[in-house]
């Protein structure tokens, strides 16, 4: 490729190039401006070919043909459903894709905005105050649902209740996440697929922080209960999250009616194809949590003209301003993915009203939700767990003597 | 350079928000009974064409790594190669996370194929791609720690982070439950031994290190470093934000960390997204691989050639269960995995060379003074007696993005600079007669910075006094 670098294909410089800048900073040398002790050097090899453009595309294309090609109806919160192509067509616009998180306000307003529509739908879907520009799946949200309800709740107990049937993944997360704050994480029994409100309320005598619940349930149900465990979480003053689905959110109660103080799920549905998995954590809230938020949240300001202008604001929740004491230690989240969301959350980009997939009442007869069998991965409780054979100490020497 | 970016504006906003432009109430009829249905919805209903010019307006009001050069330290804002799009936007990707591992063949071998890569670049001996971010990684490196020094049957509840570490280290440390212990840098910007020594005891899980620092200064001491932290009976943790750094030339690995993470969409090219989606994938020693969340991926050699080998999950045997719902941010993964194969060993190794040029050739051209040397990927200099945040805004207008200003704590209005490899020296002589205007610029010149931007200069402090975070608040107001 003519004069062109031999080495990254991105990294633009002529040999002449190159010559003139080592000229400029006094080396003879690349190498010459790595100040790495020489035993710490790295010179082999890892044995990664460079491949063209051409190649690579083939490469994995090839790969990915592994996968099968099957219709899918595992449902659960993921769909293989049509994504509109202005989604991908305005999301990939590069201003939008390549930029950074909005710490220079005056020149990301697109994308301040476009974070601000997507939290005030939020908060049009939730009925409750305020939510914030994502955090990264259903599942950490539920786990920072419970560090929230921690923090707000610490005098009163020690416990969160989940229902019986609950995503292994979230479960998994939930329990990590409970941990780091000393909760524990108990399941309440389910019949039929809903809420057993008397167990729970059984339940309910543990010193109790979070009780989470979710409509539609992972069995497809929606649980007619909701606004019972509303009234049973008040009552026991713990918190109250209901988990969803932004289209189901779009036809059920409003959360804020049946007492939900959090709202969390997976908006990923909305604007992106099934992706094995990669999520959109929503998260809103009531209004008194809002010191307690994690994650970003972008409000609406004015600039120096007068003119309404949006900011992330609130920033001394966050991890790069309070550190060890901030909300949460998220950062870079799925402020992308909310942006697609967007974009595809009007009613207008589609003739009729959003389907409810999986979404089916409780009297309804079995159907294809209600015949997945139990998780098929358990997560290792710690105490499972067996010291590791060599210690590092071991390693040290051996490097050493290597 | 100069530079004005477009400013759509009507009456007292810029762009309308989708509320105002296009309020229209959704009747929505379903079969629920009434008393599980609710009553309204009102989201905005623009048709396609509305939206299209919604969404293009905004981007124009938006500054990417395509607009202009980005050199925002410690993010490594690197172009983002367009194929890799291509291929994450493939609808062989688009798959259900339950389906059977039989019928994700070639998503297991992506995936396999990128754990074996990144497991390489670091000197890792075992690769877990679940966390869906650079924080989420250190969380889930501390969970390791955690979870080793548990099955030891030691308790050790403090984590070490020196004091110019990033805020995720500090807030992932304590998000585990970790008390954190700060360590302050010598006056070489390094870890001052010293002081790690007071430091560590019984009760260290492990210290978290960034090499090169924040500063851009190698650890020269790291072997002691390491050394005195597994001899406190801790692990050494490496977070990967500044691996760009290191390609090819070092690998944590070998200078004795025994958990990093790798910050995907700052070393391996995956676009920012305005604040994500990335991907934090972590490795591991081989003595922590037991712990790695549930699922990991392992090639079954039953083939004749690489093509024929299949894929499986397997839980690891002391997992510490999940960090993340599913498996991450699949499609990252899939970007990075192309990046990767796409540049190679020479191409990676050139990468870090040309970064490393790059910021060295910058600094040797602009007049703000540059504390700490040698610097590597990126350097931070004093703004001095200017207002280091005055001086980012200011840059706005000559046509550039500003560096990362105000850290590390440790330089005075701090301009923490990384252009990355991706500028040639034309553009970052543009780049440094910004940095130069700039610094001879006065006081008044800087306070009524930025004018050439979509917006004015935005007071951060009397917008978090009021906070309005939806078009229902302003509403309210009206
Ligand atoms: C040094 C350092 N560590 C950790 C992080 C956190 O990474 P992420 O934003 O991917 O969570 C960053 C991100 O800016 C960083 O600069």
């Amino acid at each position: 490729m003519g004069g062109h670098n031999a080495g990254s294909p991105y990294a633009p410089h002529s040999p002449e190039e190159t010559a003139a800048m080592l000229d400029a900073v006094g080396a003879d040398d690349e190498a010459d401006l790595f100040d790495i002790p020489e035993s710490v050097r790295f010179d082999g090899e890892f044995g990664i070919p460079a491949r063209d453009e051409r190649t690579v595309r083939r490469e994995v294309r090839e790969l990915l043909d592994r996968n099968d090609k099957l219709v899918e109806f595992l449902g659960r919160g993921h769909y293989d459903h049509y994504v509109p192509s202005a989604v991908d067509h305005l999301a990939d616009r590069q201003e939008f894709l390549t930029s950074y998180t909005q710490y220079q306000p005056e020149i990301a307003q697109g994308f301040l905005q476009a974070l601000f529509e997507y939290q005030s739908m939020l908060v049009e879907l939730t009925g409750l105050d305020i939510a914030n520009c994502s955090l990264y799946d259903a599942a950490t949200a539920l786990g920072e649902t419970a560090t929230l309800a921690a923090r707000v709740r610490e005098s009163s107990g020690s416990h969160v209740l989940v229902p019986e049937h609950l995503r292994d993944g979230k479960r998994g997360v939930l329990e990590n996440y409970a941990d780091g704050v000393g909760l524990t994480v108990d399941s309440y029994p389910m019949d039929d697929g809903a809420a057993d409100i008397d167990a729970l309320e059984d339940a309910m005598a543990e010193d109790v922080v979070l009780v989470y619940a979710e409509s539609p349930t992972v069995r497809g149900v929606i649980e007619e209960s909701l606004a019972e465990i509303g009234v049973l979480a008040d009552e026991h003053d713990a918190l109250f999250c209901l988990g969803s689905d932004p289209v189901a959110l779009s036809i059920i109660e409003k959360p804020a009616a049946v007492g939900a103080d959090i709202v969390i799920g997976d908006a990923a549905t909305l604007g992106l194809p099934a992706a094995y998995g990669m999520g959109l954590g929503m998260f809103a809230t009531r209004e008194s949590f809002l010191r307690q938020v994690p994650g970003r949240l972008v409000g609406a300001s004015e600039d120096e003209s007068g003119r309404r202008a949006y900011t992330l604001t609130l920033q001394t929740r966050e991890q790069h301003i309070r550190r060890e004491r901030a909300t949460s230690n998220i950062c870079t989240n799925q402020a992308w993915v909310a942006l697609r969301r967007r974009d595809f959350g009007h009613p207008g980009a589609r003739p009729r009203s959003p389907p409810l997939p999986g979404v089916r009442r409780a009297d309804r007869p079995a159907g294809v939700g209600d015949r997945r069998g139990p998780p098929r991965r358990r997560v290792r409780h710690p105490r499972d767990r067996r010291p590791p054979a060599t210690a590092l100490r071991d390693r040290d020497q051996r490097r050493r003597d290597g | 350079m100069s530079y004005d970016q477009a400013r759509w504006a009507e009456d007292d906003q810029y762009e309308p928000l989708l509320s105002e432009k296009f309020n229209r109430e959704v009747e929505v009829d379903a079969p629920l009974p009434d008393d599980l249905m609710r009553d309204s919805l009102e989201l905005p209903a623009p048709s396609e064409p509305e939206l299209a010019r919604h969404y293009t307006r905004l981007s124009q009001m938006n500054y990417g790594v395509e607009s202009g050069p980005f050199p925002l330290g410690s993010c490594t804002m690197k172009y983002n190669p367009k194929f890799t799009e291509d291929l994450a936007a493939l609808p062989s990707a688009s798959v259900h996370p339950d389906r059977d591992p039989d019928t994700v063949q070639g998503t297991l071998a992506v995936m396999g194929r990128l754990s074996a890569y990144l497991a390489d670049i670091g000197g890792m001996d075992a690769v877990t791609l679940q966390p869906p971010a650079g924080a989420a990684g250190e969380y889930t490196g501390v969970l390791i720690a955690k979870a080793y020094h548990e099955a030891n049957g030691e308790d050790r509840p403090e984590i070490v982070v020196p004091d110019s570490a990033h805020g995720t280290n500090f807030a992932s440390a304590a998000l585990a439950g970790f008390d954190v212990v700060e360590l302050p840098s010598g006056e070489d910007g390094r870890v001052d031994p010293e002081a790690l020594d007071a430091a560590l005891s019984e009760d260290t899980a492990a210290l978290m290190l960034t090499n090169p620092n924040t500063l851009g200064l190698f650890e020269r001491k790291i072997e002691t470093i390491a050394e005195m932290v597994h001899d406190a009976g801790g692990l050494l943790y490496y977070d990967g934000a500044n691996l760009n750094a290191l390609l090819g030339r070092a690998r944590p690995g070998d200078m004795g960390f025994d958990i990093m993470h790798y910050n995907v969409h700052k070393t391996f090219a995956t676009p920012h997204g305005g604040g994500g989606p990335g991907a934090g994938p972590v490795g591991v020693v081989e003595e922590l691989a037991p712990f790695l969340p549930t699922p990991q991926v392992r090639e079954v050699q039953d083939g004749a050639g690489e093509g024929d080998s299949t894929y499986e999950l397997y839980d690891p045997e002391h997992s510490i269960g999940k960090v993340h719902g599913f498996s991450g941010n699949w499609l990252v993964l899939v970007k990075a995995m192309a990046y990767i194969a796409r540049l190679g060993d020479e191409g990676l190794t050139d990468a870090s060379a040309k970064a490393v040029l790059n910021a060295n050739y910058l600094a040797e051209q602009i007049d703000y003074e540059i504390p700490f040397e040698p610097f590597h990927h990126e350097f931070v200099a004093s703004a001095g007696e200017q207002d280091a945040a005055a001086v980012a805004k200011r840059m706005l207008d000559h046509g550039v993005h500003p560096p990362t200003t105000k850290w590390p704590e440790i330089v005075d209005e701090a301009l923490m600079t990384e252009p990355t490899e991706v500028e040639n020296k034309r553009t970052l002589d543009q780049l440094a007669a910004a940095f130069d205007a700039v610094a001879a610029e006065d006081e008044e010149t800087l306070d009524a910075a930025p004018q050439r931007t979509t917006a004015r200069y935005i007071d951060q402090v009397s917008a978090a006094r009021e906070p309005r975070l939806s078009w229902q608040a302003l509403g309210n107001e009206e």
